[in-house]
Protein backbone atom coordinates (compact mmCIF):
# COMPACT_ATOMS: atom_id res chain seq x y z
CA UNK A 1 0.00 0.00 0.00
CA UNK A 2 1.38 3.34 -0.89
CA UNK A 3 1.82 6.21 1.61
CA UNK A 4 -1.19 8.04 0.26
CA UNK A 5 -3.11 5.00 1.17
CA UNK A 6 -2.18 4.46 4.13
CA UNK A 7 -2.65 7.99 5.43
CA UNK A 8 -6.06 7.51 4.49
CA UNK A 9 -6.54 4.35 6.35
CA UNK A 10 -4.91 5.75 9.41
CA UNK A 11 -7.16 8.74 9.57
CA UNK A 12 -10.37 6.11 9.73
CA UNK A 13 -9.11 4.76 12.48
CA UNK A 14 -10.08 8.32 14.08
CA UNK A 15 -14.09 8.43 12.67
CA UNK A 16 -16.78 8.19 15.14
CA UNK A 17 -17.80 4.07 16.01
CA UNK A 18 -14.94 2.95 13.37
CA UNK A 19 -14.63 -0.65 12.62
CA UNK A 20 -13.24 -0.88 9.32
CA UNK A 21 -12.25 0.32 6.11
CA UNK A 22 -11.58 -0.59 2.37
CA UNK A 23 -10.73 0.16 -1.07
CA UNK A 24 -11.24 -1.75 -4.42
CA UNK A 25 -9.11 -0.05 -6.67
CA UNK A 26 -10.07 0.29 -10.85
CA UNK A 27 -7.58 -3.23 -11.26
CA UNK A 28 -10.13 -4.84 -9.21
CA UNK A 29 -8.38 -5.43 -5.94
CA UNK A 30 -8.78 -4.98 -2.74
CA UNK A 31 -6.93 -3.09 0.64
CA UNK A 32 -8.90 -3.65 3.59
CA UNK A 33 -8.15 -2.65 7.37
CA UNK A 34 -10.01 -4.00 10.36
CA UNK A 35 -10.30 -1.61 13.46
CA UNK A 36 -12.87 -4.19 15.50
CA UNK A 37 -12.68 -8.08 15.96
CA UNK A 38 -16.22 -8.34 14.49
CA UNK A 39 -15.24 -7.02 11.08
CA UNK A 40 -12.06 -9.43 10.50
CA UNK A 41 -10.10 -8.83 6.91
CA UNK A 42 -11.70 -11.55 5.19
CA UNK A 43 -15.05 -10.20 5.53
CA UNK A 44 -14.00 -6.99 5.01
CA UNK A 45 -12.84 -8.60 1.58
CA UNK A 46 -15.64 -10.21 0.45
CA UNK A 47 -17.97 -7.36 1.88
CA UNK A 48 -15.66 -4.71 -0.81
CA UNK A 49 -16.89 -7.80 -3.45
CA UNK A 50 -20.67 -7.03 -2.81
CA UNK A 51 -20.03 -3.21 -2.78
CA UNK A 52 -18.84 -2.86 -5.76
CA UNK A 53 -21.20 -5.06 -7.20
CA UNK A 54 -23.75 -2.81 -5.60
CA UNK A 55 -22.12 0.28 -6.54
CA UNK A 56 -22.13 -0.51 -10.18
CA UNK A 57 -26.24 -0.92 -9.84
CA UNK A 58 -26.69 2.41 -8.37
CA UNK A 59 -24.14 4.27 -11.09
CA UNK A 60 -26.38 2.45 -13.76
CA UNK A 61 -29.37 4.06 -12.42
CA UNK A 62 -27.93 7.28 -12.43
CA UNK A 63 -27.44 6.51 -8.39
CA UNK A 64 -23.80 7.08 -7.92
CA UNK A 65 -23.42 8.84 -4.81
CA UNK A 66 -20.93 11.38 -3.16
CA UNK A 67 -21.79 9.65 0.06
CA UNK A 68 -23.56 6.30 0.26
CA UNK A 69 -25.09 4.91 3.30
CA UNK A 70 -25.91 1.71 3.99
CA UNK A 71 -27.92 1.49 7.49
CA UNK A 72 -28.49 -1.66 8.95
CA UNK A 73 -29.19 -2.37 13.01
CA UNK A 74 -25.88 -3.16 13.84
CA UNK A 75 -23.60 -1.06 11.58
CA UNK A 76 -23.25 1.31 9.34
CA UNK A 77 -21.05 1.57 5.56
CA UNK A 78 -20.32 4.75 4.02
CA UNK A 79 -19.54 4.55 0.60
CA UNK A 80 -17.70 6.84 -2.42
CA UNK A 81 -16.77 5.93 -5.55
CA UNK A 82 -14.56 7.89 -8.47
CA UNK A 83 -14.80 7.97 -12.03
CA UNK A 84 -11.62 5.40 -12.68
CA UNK A 85 -13.95 2.93 -10.45
CA UNK A 86 -11.70 2.75 -7.40
CA UNK A 87 -14.30 2.24 -4.45
CA UNK A 88 -13.60 3.70 -0.95
CA UNK A 89 -16.16 2.27 1.88
CA UNK A 90 -15.88 3.14 6.03
CA UNK A 91 -17.84 0.94 8.13
CA UNK A 92 -19.00 2.40 11.20
CA UNK A 93 -21.19 1.12 14.56
CA UNK A 94 -24.78 1.99 13.76
CA UNK A 95 -25.39 4.85 16.04
CA UNK A 96 -22.81 6.49 15.60
CA UNK A 97 -22.86 10.11 13.21
CA UNK A 98 -19.71 9.52 11.44
CA UNK A 99 -21.30 11.38 7.96
CA UNK A 100 -19.46 14.53 7.81
CA UNK A 101 -15.94 12.76 9.42
CA UNK A 102 -16.56 10.71 5.95
CA UNK A 103 -17.04 13.21 3.81
CA UNK A 104 -13.50 14.79 4.52
CA UNK A 105 -12.17 11.46 3.88
CA UNK A 106 -14.39 10.83 0.56
CA UNK A 107 -12.49 14.57 -0.54
CA UNK A 108 -9.13 13.00 0.38
CA UNK A 109 -10.02 9.51 -1.54
CA UNK A 110 -11.03 11.61 -3.97
CA UNK A 111 -7.36 13.70 -4.81
CA UNK A 112 -5.49 10.14 -3.66
CA UNK A 113 -3.48 8.25 -6.20
CA UNK B 1 -56.32 11.00 -27.17
CA UNK B 2 -57.45 11.81 -23.75
CA UNK B 3 -60.99 11.82 -23.11
CA UNK B 4 -62.09 14.94 -21.56
CA UNK B 5 -64.40 13.59 -19.14
CA UNK B 6 -62.02 12.12 -17.48
CA UNK B 7 -59.35 15.30 -17.21
CA UNK B 8 -58.97 17.24 -14.35
CA UNK B 9 -60.58 20.48 -14.70
CA UNK B 10 -59.07 23.14 -12.91
CA UNK B 11 -59.96 26.47 -13.00
CA UNK B 12 -57.73 29.42 -12.45
CA UNK B 13 -58.92 32.84 -11.20
CA UNK B 14 -56.79 36.04 -11.42
CA UNK B 15 -57.20 39.49 -12.53
CA UNK B 16 -53.47 39.73 -14.33
CA UNK B 17 -54.44 38.60 -17.79
CA UNK B 18 -50.76 38.03 -18.54
CA UNK B 19 -50.06 35.94 -15.77
CA UNK B 20 -53.26 33.89 -16.33
CA UNK B 21 -52.19 33.14 -19.76
CA UNK B 22 -48.48 31.75 -18.21
CA UNK B 23 -49.96 29.55 -15.84
CA UNK B 24 -52.50 27.99 -17.87
CA UNK B 25 -49.88 27.81 -21.07
CA UNK B 26 -47.10 26.34 -18.57
CA UNK B 27 -49.48 23.99 -16.52
CA UNK B 28 -50.95 22.76 -19.98
CA UNK B 29 -47.41 21.64 -21.00
CA UNK B 30 -46.38 20.32 -17.82
CA UNK B 31 -49.51 18.07 -17.11
CA UNK B 32 -48.93 17.27 -21.29
CA UNK B 33 -52.60 18.15 -21.88
CA UNK B 34 -53.99 15.98 -19.23
CA UNK B 35 -55.31 19.26 -16.95
CA UNK B 36 -58.35 21.01 -18.76
CA UNK B 37 -57.69 24.39 -17.88
CA UNK B 38 -59.90 27.35 -17.61
CA UNK B 39 -59.74 30.81 -17.29
CA UNK B 40 -61.77 33.57 -15.49
CA UNK B 41 -60.30 37.32 -14.73
CA UNK B 42 -63.04 38.00 -12.03
CA UNK B 43 -64.49 36.49 -9.11
CA UNK B 44 -67.94 37.19 -10.96
CA UNK B 45 -66.56 35.54 -14.20
CA UNK B 46 -65.42 32.36 -11.59
CA UNK B 47 -68.56 31.95 -10.52
CA UNK B 48 -69.93 31.99 -13.79
CA UNK B 49 -67.64 29.21 -14.99
CA UNK B 50 -68.90 27.23 -12.09
CA UNK B 51 -72.49 27.47 -12.78
CA UNK B 52 -72.24 25.65 -16.19
CA UNK B 53 -68.75 23.13 -15.59
CA UNK B 54 -68.09 20.56 -13.16
CA UNK B 55 -64.15 22.18 -11.61
CA UNK B 56 -62.13 19.91 -9.72
CA UNK B 57 -59.77 22.49 -8.75
CA UNK B 58 -59.88 26.52 -8.28
CA UNK B 59 -56.72 28.24 -7.78
CA UNK B 60 -57.77 31.83 -6.66
CA UNK B 61 -55.80 35.11 -6.79
CA UNK B 62 -55.94 37.23 -3.53
CA UNK B 63 -55.89 40.17 -4.35
CA UNK B 64 -58.34 40.99 -7.00
CA UNK B 65 -60.58 44.21 -7.60
CA UNK B 66 -64.11 44.21 -6.34
CA UNK B 67 -64.56 40.67 -4.99
CA UNK B 68 -61.09 39.67 -3.81
CA UNK B 69 -59.97 36.03 -3.52
CA UNK B 70 -60.85 35.92 0.36
CA UNK B 71 -64.54 36.89 -0.36
CA UNK B 72 -64.65 34.64 -3.62
CA UNK B 73 -63.45 31.73 -0.99
CA UNK B 74 -66.21 32.27 1.29
CA UNK B 75 -69.19 32.08 -1.77
CA UNK B 76 -66.87 29.04 -3.00
CA UNK B 77 -66.77 27.41 0.62
CA UNK B 78 -70.95 28.08 0.88
CA UNK B 79 -72.34 27.76 -2.34
CA UNK B 80 -69.45 24.76 -3.59
CA UNK B 81 -68.29 23.20 -0.67
CA UNK B 82 -66.84 20.23 -2.09
CA UNK B 83 -64.42 22.04 -4.58
CA UNK B 84 -60.56 21.79 -3.98
CA UNK B 85 -59.69 25.76 -3.21
CA UNK B 86 -56.16 27.41 -3.44
CA UNK B 87 -55.18 30.38 -3.08
CA UNK B 88 -51.95 32.43 -5.11
CA UNK B 89 -50.83 35.64 -4.10
CA UNK B 90 -47.77 37.71 -4.79
CA UNK B 91 -47.97 39.28 -1.71
CA UNK B 92 -47.58 36.43 1.08
CA UNK B 93 -48.69 37.70 4.79
CA UNK B 94 -49.54 35.24 7.57
CA UNK B 95 -52.91 37.33 8.08
CA UNK B 96 -53.84 36.57 4.59
CA UNK B 97 -52.71 32.83 4.89
CA UNK B 98 -54.51 32.49 7.58
CA UNK B 99 -57.83 33.91 6.33
CA UNK B 100 -57.88 31.84 3.55
CA UNK B 101 -57.34 28.59 5.38
CA UNK B 102 -60.15 29.76 7.64
CA UNK B 103 -62.32 30.36 4.95
CA UNK B 104 -61.54 26.49 3.09
CA UNK B 105 -58.11 26.99 1.22
CA UNK B 106 -56.24 23.55 1.24
CA UNK B 107 -53.46 25.36 0.41
CA UNK B 108 -52.21 29.29 0.09
CA UNK B 109 -49.42 29.23 -1.94
CA UNK B 110 -46.94 32.02 -3.42
CA UNK B 111 -47.06 32.78 -7.06
CA UNK B 112 -43.61 31.52 -8.59
CA UNK B 113 -41.65 33.31 -10.36
CA UNK B 114 -38.96 30.32 -11.68
CA UNK B 115 -39.45 27.53 -14.20
CA UNK B 116 -38.85 25.41 -11.05
CA UNK B 117 -41.70 27.41 -8.93
CA UNK B 118 -43.88 26.50 -11.75
CA UNK B 119 -42.65 23.23 -11.68
CA UNK B 120 -43.23 22.37 -7.37
CA UNK B 121 -46.52 24.30 -7.42
CA UNK B 122 -47.45 22.13 -10.24
CA UNK B 123 -46.75 19.22 -8.69
CA UNK B 124 -48.27 19.86 -5.62
CA UNK B 125 -51.39 20.82 -7.47
CA UNK B 126 -51.51 17.52 -9.27
CA UNK B 127 -50.89 16.06 -6.06
CA UNK B 128 -54.21 17.62 -4.52
CA UNK B 129 -56.34 17.26 -7.55
CA UNK B 130 -55.79 13.55 -7.30
CA UNK B 131 -56.57 13.58 -4.07
CA UNK B 132 -60.24 11.51 -3.20
CA UNK B 133 -62.12 13.29 -0.76
CA UNK B 134 -63.58 11.15 2.29
CA UNK B 135 -67.20 11.16 3.63
CA UNK B 136 -67.47 12.86 6.87
CA UNK B 137 -64.93 15.23 7.03
CA UNK B 138 -66.30 18.01 6.23
CA UNK B 139 -64.74 20.68 8.00
CA UNK B 140 -61.42 19.10 7.68
CA UNK B 141 -58.73 18.64 5.39
CA UNK B 142 -59.69 16.30 2.91
CA UNK B 143 -56.50 14.92 2.09
CA UNK B 144 -55.97 10.96 2.20
CA UNK B 145 -52.39 10.47 4.37
CA UNK B 146 -51.08 13.44 7.39
CA UNK B 147 -47.82 12.66 5.70
CA UNK B 148 -49.50 13.98 2.79
CA UNK B 149 -50.74 16.95 4.51
CA UNK B 150 -47.39 17.44 6.26
CA UNK B 151 -45.36 17.08 3.00
CA UNK B 152 -47.84 19.81 1.45
CA UNK B 153 -47.39 22.31 3.86
CA UNK B 154 -43.79 21.91 4.37
CA UNK B 155 -43.14 21.81 0.33
CA UNK B 156 -45.61 24.92 0.52
CA UNK B 157 -43.31 26.86 2.91
CA UNK B 158 -46.40 27.87 4.77
CA UNK B 159 -46.95 27.87 9.04
CA UNK B 160 -50.13 26.53 10.42
CA UNK B 161 -50.81 24.33 13.25
CA UNK B 162 -51.93 20.67 12.70
CA UNK B 163 -54.30 18.82 14.92
CA UNK B 164 -54.37 15.05 15.53
CA UNK B 165 -56.74 13.30 17.21
CA UNK B 166 -57.66 9.89 17.48
CA UNK B 167 -58.52 7.36 20.30
CA UNK B 168 -55.23 6.94 21.16
CA UNK B 169 -53.38 9.96 20.65
CA UNK B 170 -53.86 13.90 20.42
CA UNK B 171 -51.42 16.10 19.29
CA UNK B 172 -50.57 19.12 17.72
CA UNK B 173 -47.34 19.67 15.31
CA UNK B 174 -46.19 23.03 14.89
CA UNK B 175 -45.20 24.20 10.90
CA UNK B 176 -43.50 27.59 10.36
CA UNK B 177 -42.45 28.68 6.83
CA UNK B 178 -42.54 25.13 5.83
CA UNK B 179 -40.42 23.39 9.18
CA UNK B 180 -41.67 21.58 11.31
CA UNK B 181 -40.37 22.92 14.56
CA UNK B 182 -42.53 21.82 17.30
CA UNK B 183 -44.98 19.31 18.27
CA UNK B 184 -46.89 17.67 21.60
CA UNK B 185 -48.52 14.86 22.26
CA UNK B 186 -50.09 14.09 25.46
CA UNK B 187 -47.00 15.07 27.95
CA UNK B 188 -44.25 14.44 25.05
CA UNK B 189 -42.87 17.36 23.30
CA UNK B 190 -40.41 17.19 19.94
CA UNK B 191 -39.70 14.64 17.59
CA UNK B 192 -41.02 12.01 20.10
CA UNK B 193 -44.32 13.02 20.07
CA UNK B 194 -44.03 13.55 16.42
CA UNK B 195 -43.44 10.55 15.66
CA UNK B 196 -45.71 9.31 17.90
CA UNK B 197 -48.18 11.15 15.98
CA UNK B 198 -46.99 9.79 13.12
CA UNK B 199 -47.60 6.31 14.42
CA UNK B 200 -51.24 6.70 14.88
CA UNK B 201 -53.16 4.37 13.01
CA UNK B 202 -56.51 5.82 11.88
CA UNK B 203 -58.06 9.47 13.19
CA UNK B 204 -58.75 13.03 12.46
CA UNK B 205 -56.44 15.59 11.54
CA UNK B 206 -57.40 19.50 11.46
CA UNK B 207 -55.71 22.34 9.72
CA UNK B 208 -55.62 25.66 11.83
CA UNK B 209 -53.88 29.01 11.56
CA UNK B 210 -50.68 29.07 12.45
CA UNK B 211 -49.50 30.87 16.12
CA UNK B 212 -45.78 30.54 17.63
CA UNK B 213 -46.20 27.97 20.35
CA UNK B 214 -43.69 29.46 22.52
CA UNK B 215 -40.94 26.63 22.10
CA UNK B 216 -38.85 25.45 19.81
CA UNK B 217 -38.51 21.74 20.13
CA UNK B 218 -37.66 20.37 16.76
CA UNK B 219 -34.56 20.78 14.49
CA UNK B 220 -33.82 19.63 11.03
CA UNK B 221 -35.63 18.97 7.58
CA UNK B 222 -38.97 17.87 7.37
CA UNK B 223 -38.11 15.29 4.61
CA UNK B 224 -35.53 13.44 7.47
CA UNK B 225 -38.35 13.69 10.23
CA UNK B 226 -40.91 12.24 7.55
CA UNK B 227 -38.35 9.37 6.85
CA UNK B 228 -37.74 8.98 10.60
CA UNK B 229 -40.71 9.13 11.66
CA UNK B 230 -41.74 5.94 8.77
CA UNK B 231 -38.75 4.62 10.47
CA UNK B 232 -40.08 4.64 13.99
CA UNK B 233 -43.74 3.54 12.96
CA UNK B 234 -42.16 0.69 11.24
CA UNK B 235 -40.14 -0.51 14.13
CA UNK B 236 -42.85 0.04 16.43
CA UNK B 237 -45.16 -1.84 14.12
CA UNK B 238 -42.88 -4.68 14.01
CA UNK B 239 -42.06 -5.13 17.89
CA UNK B 240 -44.63 -3.56 19.87
CA UNK B 241 -46.97 -6.72 21.54
CA UNK B 242 -49.98 -7.20 19.66
CA UNK B 243 -52.14 -6.18 22.84
CA UNK B 244 -50.50 -2.80 22.93
CA UNK B 245 -50.66 -0.46 20.49
CA UNK B 246 -48.03 2.39 18.63
CA UNK B 247 -48.77 5.15 21.34
CA UNK B 248 -47.88 2.95 24.16
CA UNK B 249 -44.43 1.54 22.51
CA UNK B 250 -41.14 2.92 24.00
CA UNK B 251 -40.00 5.28 20.85
CA UNK B 252 -36.37 4.96 20.28
CA UNK B 253 -34.26 7.91 19.98
CA UNK B 254 -34.22 9.65 17.18
CA UNK B 255 -30.58 10.33 15.29
CA UNK B 256 -29.07 13.60 14.61
CA UNK B 257 -30.68 15.22 12.17
CA UNK B 258 -29.81 15.17 8.53
CA UNK B 259 -28.43 18.35 6.46
CA UNK B 260 -30.84 20.93 5.57
CA UNK B 261 -31.36 20.84 2.13
CA UNK B 262 -32.02 24.44 0.82
CA UNK B 263 -35.62 25.17 -1.28
CA UNK B 264 -36.20 21.40 -1.83
CA UNK B 265 -38.76 19.32 -3.43
CA UNK B 266 -40.10 15.52 -3.21
CA UNK B 267 -39.48 14.76 -7.44
CA UNK B 268 -39.82 10.94 -6.93
CA UNK B 269 -41.58 8.24 -4.52
CA UNK B 270 -42.19 5.16 -5.00
CA UNK B 271 -43.79 1.89 -2.55
CA UNK B 272 -44.19 -1.60 -3.47
CA UNK B 273 -44.36 -4.80 -1.93
CA UNK B 274 -41.58 -6.76 -2.06
CA UNK B 275 -42.76 -9.10 -4.64
CA UNK B 276 -43.05 -5.64 -7.28
CA UNK B 277 -47.04 -4.93 -6.55
CA UNK B 278 -47.37 -1.09 -6.36
CA UNK B 279 -48.77 0.31 -3.55
CA UNK B 280 -47.91 4.43 -4.67
CA UNK B 281 -45.82 5.82 -7.41
CA UNK B 282 -45.51 9.37 -7.84
CA UNK B 283 -43.42 11.25 -10.38
CA UNK B 284 -41.73 7.61 -11.67
CA UNK B 285 -40.11 8.19 -14.73
CA UNK B 286 -40.07 4.17 -14.98
CA UNK B 287 -41.82 2.49 -11.94
CA UNK B 288 -41.05 -0.70 -13.20
CA UNK B 289 -36.95 -0.14 -13.54
CA UNK B 290 -37.70 1.56 -9.52
CA UNK B 291 -39.14 -1.27 -8.46
CA UNK B 292 -36.51 -3.74 -9.27
CA UNK B 293 -33.97 -1.33 -8.09
CA UNK B 294 -35.63 -1.71 -4.61
CA UNK B 295 -35.87 -5.57 -4.75
CA UNK B 296 -31.76 -5.39 -6.04
CA UNK B 297 -31.03 -3.06 -3.22
CA UNK B 298 -32.72 -5.15 -0.78
CA UNK B 299 -30.70 -8.39 -2.07
CA UNK B 300 -27.23 -6.70 -1.85
CA UNK B 301 -28.03 -5.68 1.39
CA UNK B 302 -28.86 -9.36 2.46
CA UNK B 303 -25.22 -9.90 1.05
CA UNK B 304 -23.62 -7.15 2.84
CA UNK B 305 -25.09 -8.42 5.92
CA UNK B 306 -23.86 -12.03 5.14
CA UNK B 307 -20.08 -11.01 4.89
CA UNK B 308 -20.21 -8.68 8.62
CA UNK B 309 -22.74 -8.87 11.68
CA UNK B 310 -24.41 -5.84 10.47
CA UNK B 311 -27.61 -6.99 11.34
CA UNK B 312 -31.36 -5.98 9.99
CA UNK B 313 -30.84 -3.97 7.15
CA UNK B 314 -33.10 -0.64 7.29
CA UNK B 315 -32.07 1.71 4.23
CA UNK B 316 -29.87 3.33 1.94
CA UNK B 317 -29.16 6.80 1.52
CA UNK B 318 -27.75 8.61 -0.99
CA UNK B 319 -26.28 11.89 -1.59
CA UNK B 320 -25.96 13.68 -5.14
CA UNK B 321 -24.62 17.13 -5.82
CA UNK B 322 -28.43 17.71 -6.10
CA UNK B 323 -30.46 14.86 -5.03
CA UNK B 324 -30.94 12.50 -2.26
CA UNK B 325 -32.48 9.46 -2.35
CA UNK B 326 -33.80 7.27 0.82
CA UNK B 327 -34.58 3.61 -0.03
CA UNK B 328 -35.91 1.77 2.71
CA UNK B 329 -36.53 -1.76 2.80
CA UNK B 330 -39.28 -3.57 5.32
CA UNK B 331 -40.50 -6.96 5.14
CA UNK B 332 -43.52 -5.31 4.03
CA UNK B 333 -43.21 -2.73 1.97
CA UNK B 334 -40.27 -1.14 -0.01
CA UNK B 335 -40.06 2.60 -0.20
CA UNK B 336 -38.05 5.19 -2.59
CA UNK B 337 -38.02 8.64 -2.46
CA UNK B 338 -36.03 11.12 -4.38
CA UNK B 339 -35.71 14.87 -3.27
CA UNK B 340 -34.45 17.49 -5.70
CA UNK B 341 -32.72 20.25 -4.48
CA UNK B 342 -33.66 23.63 -6.14
CA UNK B 343 -30.81 25.44 -6.10
CA UNK B 344 -28.04 24.43 -8.65
CA UNK B 345 -24.95 23.08 -6.62
CA UNK B 346 -22.16 25.74 -6.43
Amino acid sequence: MNEALASLFDNCAAAPGALGCGLRLPDRTSRVRSFHADCPNESLEKMMLHLASASALLASHDLAGQRVAWTFANGKLFVTSRPDGALFCLITQARTDAGEFFDRLAAQFAVTT
Amino acid sequence: MTDPKSQPQILFVDDEPDFLRVVTETFTDLSEGRWQMHRAHSADAALEILKRQKIDLVVVDINMPLLDGVQLLRILNRRHPDLKKVTLTGFASEVKRNECLANGAELFIEKPRTAQGFKSIFLMLEELVTWTPKKGFQGMLRQVGLNDVIQMECLGRNSSILEIKNQRVHGRVFIENGDIIHATCGEEQGERAFQKLLSAAGGEFKLHPFEAPGVRTIEGSWEFLLMEAARVSDELASQAPAEAGPAEAEIPAAEPAAEELPDVVVAETLICSPKGEVFYAASCADTLARVALLQTISQQAALLAQSLPLGKFERLEILQPTNRVVAQISPDHLVFVRVASLIPPA
